[in-house]
């Protein structure tokens, strides 16, 4: 989990600047989160102009309701759940959203000990691919973000018990993906 | 900043993949609409309601100037000007606005925010003064009513954005206060593994 305070508090000074009419916060906002939400929606949408288009109708929503945010400090799981709707209105007619997800014990335990290392990004990015849609979403924002399981289920608007059994199968799935990558 | 090898996984992953420079420039094309708003359904058809009635009004006021004569004193005089050029600016402002597909930057959007509670306050005084002058008196209560309705309502409008203004700017001025702390020790207690997240100050965004 996050715990950068400095950052945290910068996030939310911009939030409250841009509802003071501050047109250059949003701007900061934008330049900050832009990388990530933009990794995050080339993980959710088939084409990478899809994903153009959802982060540009992300910023434009975001950028009208910003000032219905109850708490700004909650600014992160916003963002991703506003981005996030814009992907699920693209991926209404695919075949994706049917995807299949393996039925797995919820209160199995996450293996917290395992963590890929930042060395194996294009591994891990390459293993992402391999996932259904349901599993890269919440291990890209796991992954991205080091994101909690409460705030990924607020994101994707699930339960945690079925967010856990999620991220558990992707995380397996990528463990097993980067296992041939260690082998001597 | 952070170094090669100081980046996280989140920002590796980040780095990985690259970016098609043509979808990348007709994103940042479209980014410029944020600079506007669209006026929703019911507020183009609220516009088009008051358009004209602002520009009547307006007109009532410059035939009833007119049709004063010499007696009437300079005060009433620039009374009504400033009604009538304040229903014509608001009236112009909103037929501009809707004749332009409704769409408005936001930095015109506080300047008619204040010249329409200037238009308020002008046409409250048009309407007091209008109904000063009838006399059916029933009409002139009313006329007076409606005069006094709409300076409470510019003065509630405005009392409300002050307050919730000056409740923003404060928590703004405490998170700023909060901020600075909270570098100071980062600072003091030296150097350490403090990551920061992909696209913040400290680490730049990927080009």
């Amino acid at each position: 989990m996050t715990t950068d305070a400095p950052e945290n508090l910068r996030e939310e000074i911009l939030v409250l600047k841009h509802r003071l009419g501050d047109a250059s916060a949003f701007d900061e906002l934008m330049r900050r989160w832009e990388p990530r939400l933009l990794y995050y929606l080339r993980r959710t949408t088939p084409q990478e102009a899809d994903a153009w288009d959802a982060l540009q109708r992300t910023w434009m929503a975001a950028f009208r309701d910003l000032r219905d945010l109850k708490d700004p400090r909650a600014f992160r799981a916003w963002i991703y759940r506003v981005a996030r709707n814009q992907a699920v209105s693209h991926l209404r007619s695919e075949q994706a959203r049917r995807g299949r997800i393996e039925e797995l014990d919820p209160d199995e335990l996450l293996d917290d000990a395992w963590a890929p290392d930042p060395a194996d990004a294009e591994a891990v990015h390459a293993a992402l691919a391999t996932l259904s849609l349901a599993h890269r979403e919440v291990a890209t924002l796991h992954l991205l973000e080091d994101m909690p399981l409460a705030e990924i289920a607020e994101v994707v608007s699930a339960p945690i018990g079925t967010v856990k059994s999620r991220l558990h199968h992707a995380r397996r799935r990528l463990r097993a993906a980067l296992a041939p990558s260690r082998a001597p | 900043m952070n170094t090669g090898n100081d980046l996280t996984l989140g920002e590796r992953l980040i780095r990985v993949e690259p970016e098609d420079a043509e979808l990348r420039r007709r994103y940042e094309e479209g980014k410029l609409a944020l600079r506007e708003r669209r006026l929703t359904p019911a507020q183009k058809a609220a516009g088009w309601l008051s358009a004209p009635l602002n520009l009547g009004l307006a007109l009532l006021v410059v035939w009833r100037l007119g049709g004063a004569g010499p007696g009437m004193p300079p005060e009433w005089i620039a009374f009504h000007v400033a009604g009538a050029a304040g229903l014509l600016a608001v009236g112009g402002w909103t037929l501009h606005v809707l004749l332009g597909g409704g769409r408005v930057t936001w930095r015109a959007d506080r300047a008619f925010q204040v010249v329409g509670v200037v238009a308020v306050v002008a046409l409250a005084a048009a309407a007091f003064e209008v109904g000063r002058s009838l006399d059916d008196r029933r009409a002139a209560f009313g006329m007076l009513g409606v005069a006094v309705v709409m300076l409470a309502g510019a003065g509630a409008g405005l009392a409300v954005e002050w307050a919730r203004r000056l409740r923003l700017e404060s928590r703004v001025a405490a998170l700023e206060n909060e901020l600075r702390l909270a570098e100071l020790s980062r600072e003091v207690a030296g150097p350490r593994d403090g990551r920061a997240r992909p696209g913040s100050d400290e680490s730049p965004a990927p080009s």
